[in-house]
């Protein structure tokens, strides 16, 4: 089974990596969204005792998923921290030797999670409400007002419930529809929404160790 | 005058006669014995357990102050008649005691002056037990204490609350030098149990116990043609119109169900069949608001209500001496059940208890049979205590280091006199404190999760909001978040679960408390709703959550299949049945003790293997996961197991061939315990454990103080949270617990291995059917998969992605 796979978007190619990211290689752009990171703090300070290694997973994941593709500027759609209080010390320095190790341009479109978070400077962090490069325009929520360019955004954790015969799985996938491409959450830490395909839609389903396309 | 003549002097007082049982108990009591009082509902073991204690007081003319005599009972419902009683020798005779109650109903204000001024007799729930210890008043007052009582003994020993009990009783021993416990238990299948487990060693220990049990009329209400008659489902609508014709409201009556949708769908449509009957008729089950209830349960008393349609919520609690007919609704599920449930009729002198019952379906007519020969042998079901219930013990340390700080010498000698922790091993003890100071080793670098803190070898909760936190969340019975349904205009109806309101759309109506409702919407935890015209389309509000059968019966129902097979049972029923058991038979076998029945049946689905051992639904779960694990390891594949009381269910593909020998081999006694282990890695059985285990041992917090609000964020994730434990940080001590508790408490290991022996020694004998025979025919219905693979993900998404290119 293959770990990514290149689709068009208009012009353009995009590879969309198993690893839940979405890499543009003519403008060495890779996408995530919703990374949550600090939600481990955010729990325990509400009382669950559950430690960071799903967090440091994930931060291991994005640094591979970068040395894997050539990477000029990390964009992210949104929900880059779970909330502001899950700021702690522990936090602000696994990020800070995370950006230390990963140096690139990192350009945050704030999500309903950061909308007031005040990023510690070591992070070197670009805080966008939208952004628009060439004819694309990358956003936290999908904004259906909006039909001109065509739309990237976080938000929605979408999954897909498959079944063959008796068999079930619900994994995390990438929606591709007219105008629009919603990205997984990136965190390991997170639920997510069912989505039904409406007809002509596409989603790229993934497991950790690779992905399949389904089209309607 | 000795403490007997004063307690007799007032029972001839009274015009009463003392019991045999009451007499052993006074005077077991006074000869300085704790003990267990073990006799049938409603024969005055309040006045066994308490009156001795009382006499002791007054001849010894002590001053009312402390706390003498500690009541508790598992029913808050209860605890007003418990007070009545215990007060009639006190008012009678002027003694200068009180007698109060105090449970989570209790005002603040009321619970103020009670610390500053505890009653005499204190009659509280085992939730607030653990409440008293934890505050420097109370336990100043219980110094006092020379006797416990705990109520309705059987409903707690078999739950986490009565290991909550058994560690509080251990504490209070401690601090209360002179204390006794006594036990009061309706009849159960294992008393010698019983008391050990209340009294842990059983020194100075006395059981007392007296034949005093009534007759039963039990009868049974046929459907008019068996042949229509379904084989499956639970709500028995078909029955309706005949108990409606069988009612008379010149008597009242009780109408019991096995679980709330039944309960408001008869009440339904017995309203829609005797609209006249309104006013007389009322619905009782836990959701429903706690003031209906109380108002519902008066009028029953009082006898103003004639039918009450109600769950298991009626069970216990108190008299009704008005009601002389119990009618049940589907599987009694267990005879001790069913003989409570009959017991809640006939309280008048001559009255007899009498119940009727109506299946739901074709197969409960078999348990019916095995109801009554289980009856007619005097049989009750044994009580299974649970044991290490490491989230209980947590929760209970956390209490003692709240008080006044736990030694851990002391408090692991103290915790191991309890039955449930006596094999505790301190390296258990020390692990569970590690979790508790520093979160355990994956959390150590955290503070805030450092709950406890250690000052001279005594540890101590030493964050006041942190104590606050623990004493609102102590208990162990876990629910899901609750919403409460309000009306548009004002008014509560009671509660409904989260995850149903989640699945309502705008304009859904569904049926509450008997009346048809109408979705508006939902603020801060409160469902608001209107009234809709009664016969409008509904959704039903609760599903699942299927009581188990107990192992008493099925072992009878198995037994009554074979003697129907030999044809050594005459019974009217037998013949009344013939048409369904010439069905069983044409298509396959009737089951027996002496060889393990399968069956295989090909339908549009796949391949199904039935097998039916008639364990019951706990250990079929446990042999449905083991069996298919171990198969599913043979080659790759992906199964769906399923379980009924009857018997299990694994689905696989069509072309899955499943050979009698391989079977055998794989219900082999050999490597159990890894297996097991394995079974629960590969299936979801340990996750539905987790949730409760991590609410009650406090590692996700259901009230914070003041942040109700936010529950729901923290809610949703304990499936998450396992699912990331078991990733990352499998030595998580709670996330093990769940495991533990699936395997001691739900496989009921110990059993798990009698049953595999006994199935080592008997024949298999596989019937290829057509289609399903009626005992499958349940486990094909109303099938709740479980899935085992052993394919990779990758694999099984490709096989997904063929079926959708295709389709």
């Amino acid at each position: 089974m293959d770990k990514s796979v290149e689709l068009t978007i208009g012009e353009d190619r995009f590879i969309f990596d198993c690893r839940r990211a979405l890499y543009w290689p003519r403008r060495k752009v890779l996408l995530t969204a919703d990374l949550h990171w600090g939600k481990t703090q955010y729990l325990r300070s509400h009382g669950v005792a559950i430690s960071d290694r799903v967090f440091e997973a994930d931060l291991r994941r994005l640094s591979q998923v970068m040395d894997d593709y050539e990477t000029d500027s990390l964009l992210v759609l949104g929900d880059l921290i779970h909330h502001e209080k899950s700021l702690s010390k522990g936090v602000i320095e696994k990020v800070a030797h995370f950006r230390e190790k990963n140096p690139c341009e990192l350009v945050l479109i704030k999500g309903n999670h950061d909308r007031y978070t005040k990023f510690p400077e070591a992070w070197g962090i670009v805080e966008e409400s939208e952004f628009t490069l060439d004819e694309f325009y990358f956003t936290h929520e999908h904004d259906s007002k909006k039909k001109r360019a065509f739309q990237f955004s976080g938000h929605l954790h979408p999954m897909l419930r498959l079944r063959a015969g008796f068999d079930e799985l619900r994994l995390p996938a990438f929606i591709l529809g007219d105008g629009f491409c919603y990205l997984p959450a990136f965190s390991h830490l997170t639920g997510g929404q069912d989505i039904r395909l409406a007809k002509n839609q596409k989603a790229v389903v993934l497991t950790e160790e690779g992905l399949e396309v389904f089209e309607k | 005058m000795t403490e007997l003549g004063w307690i007799e002097e007032w029972f001839r007082s009274k015009g009463w006669e003392p019991r045999d049982f009451q007499k052993d108990a006074w005077k077991e009591y006074l000869r300085g014995q704790n003990g267990l009082i073990h006799v049938s509902t409603g024969f005055g073991k309040t006045f066994a357990g308490c009156l001795a204690a009382l006499a002791e007081l007054t001849l010894e003319e002590q001053p009312a102050a402390g706390i003498h005599i500690l009541y508790i009972s598992p029913l808050r419902a209860l605890s007003g008649d418990i007070i009545k009683s215990i007060r009639q020798p006190i008012e009678d005779l002027q003694l200068p005691y009180t007698v109060e109650g105090r449970t989570g109903d209790t005002t603040a204000a009321q619970r103020a002056r009670q610390k500053r001024n505890p009653p005499s007799v204190l009659v509280t729930t085992p939730e607030s037990f653990n409440l008293l210890i934890a505050s420097d008043e109370y336990r100043e007052a219980l110094k006092k204490c020379r006797l416990l009582i705990v109520d309705e003994w059987h409903e707690l020993m078999g739950s986490k609350r009565g290991v909550q009990v058994q560690l509080c009783l251990a504490h209070l021993r401690v601090l209360a030098p002179k204390l006794r416990v006594w036990g009061l238990s309706a009849t159960v299948g294992n008393p010698e149990l019983a008391g050990e487990v209340l009294n842990g060693g059983l020194e100075k220990f006395s059981f007392v116990t007296e034949e005093v049990s009534k007759e039963i009329d039990i009868q049974c209400l046929l459907p008019d043609e068996i042949d229509s008659f379904p084989w499956s489902g639970h709500l028995g609508i078909a029955m309706v119109e005949k108990v409606v014709n069988h009612i008379d409201l010149s008597h009242s009556c009780l109408l019991f169900t096995n679980v709330r949708s039944q309960t408001e769908r008869w009440y339904n449509e017995i309203k829609l069949l005797r609209p006249e009957w309104e006013h007389l008729m009322a619905i009782h089950h836990s959701s429903v608001d706690r003031e209906r209830r109380e108002e519902v349960e008066d009028k029953i008393k009082t006898g103003e209500l004639k039918l009450v349609v109600c769950t298991s919520s009626l069970d216990l609690g108190v008299d009704f001496p008005k009601v002389e007919r119990v009618y049940q609704i589907g599987s009694p599920k267990s005879i001790s059940r069913f003989i409570q449930r009959a017991g809640r009729s006939g309280h008048t002198p001559t009255g007899v208890p009498r119940i009727y019952f109506v299946p739901t379906h074709a197969l409960e007519l078999f348990e019916y049979l095995a109801t009554e020969l289980a009856i007619d042998r005097g049989l009750k079901e044994e009580i299974v205590p649970p044991e290490m219930s490491f989230d209980v013990l947590a929760q209970h340390m956390v209490t003692l280091a709240a008080s006044e700080g736990l030694v851990p010498d002391v408090a692991f000698e103290e915790v191991r006199r309890t039955y449930a922790f006596r094999k505790l091993q301190r390296y258990h003890f020390d692990s569970l404190l590690l979790f508790l100071t520093q979160g355990g080793r994956s959390l150590s670098a955290y503070p805030y999760y450092h709950r406890l803190k250690e000052f001279d070898g005594r540890y101590l909760v030493h964050d006041k909001k942190m104590i606050h936190t623990h004493l609102m969340n102590v208990g162990t019975i876990t629910s899901d978040p609750s919403i409460r349904i309000k009306f548009m205009k004002g008014g509560t109806l009671g509660t409904v679960e989260e995850s149903f309101v989640s699945k309502l759309k705008k304009g859904d109506r569904f049926v509450f408390a008997g009346k048809v409702l109408e979705y508006v919407m939902v603020k801060d935890l409160f469902l608001y709703v209107r009234l809709a015209p009664p016969n409008s389309a509904v959704i039903p509000v609760w599903w699942g959550n299927r009581l188990p059968l107990s192992s008493l019966l099925t072992s009878h129902l198995k037994e009554i299949f074979e003697l129907i097979e030999e044809g050594r049972y005459a019974h009217p029923l037998v013949e009344y049945l013939a048409p369904i058991i010439e069905v069983q038979k044409a298509l396959s076998r009737l089951p027996g003790r002496s060889y393990l029945l399968l069956e295989e049946t090909v339908t549009r689905e796949g391949k199904h293997l039935f097998v039916f051992p008639f364990e019951g639904r706990l250990v079929h779960e446990a042999l449905a996961a083991l069996l298919s694990v171990r198969l599913a390891l043979k080659t790759q594949v992906t199964f769906s197991f399923s379980v009924s009381e009857y018997g299990l269910e694994i689905l696989a593909p069509p072309d899955y061939h499943f050979s009698v020998e391989e079977m055998k081999e794989c219900l082999s006694l050999d490597n159990l315990t890894v297996d097991i282990q394995r079974s629960l890695n590969m299936t979801q059985l340990a996750k539905k454990q987790f949730r409760e285990i991590a609410q009650v041992s406090g590692l996700i917090q259901q009230n914070r103080m003041g942040e109700r609000r936010t529950m729901k964020n923290l809610q949703m994730s304990s499936s998450l949270l396992f699912d990331v434990f078991q990733t990352y940080e499998p030595e998580q001590p709670l996330y093990n617990q769940s495991f533990d508790e699936v395997r001691f408490f739900q496989f009921q290991e110990s059993r798990l291995v009698s049953v595999l022996r006994k199935l080592a020694d008997m024949p298999f004998e596989l019937y290829k059917t057509s289609r399903p025979t009626p005992l499958a025919f349940p486990l094909v219905i109303e099938r709740i998969g479980s899935l085992v693979s052993t394919e990779t993900l990758q694999d099984r998404l490709q096989r997904m992605k063929a079926k959708w290119t295709k389709a």
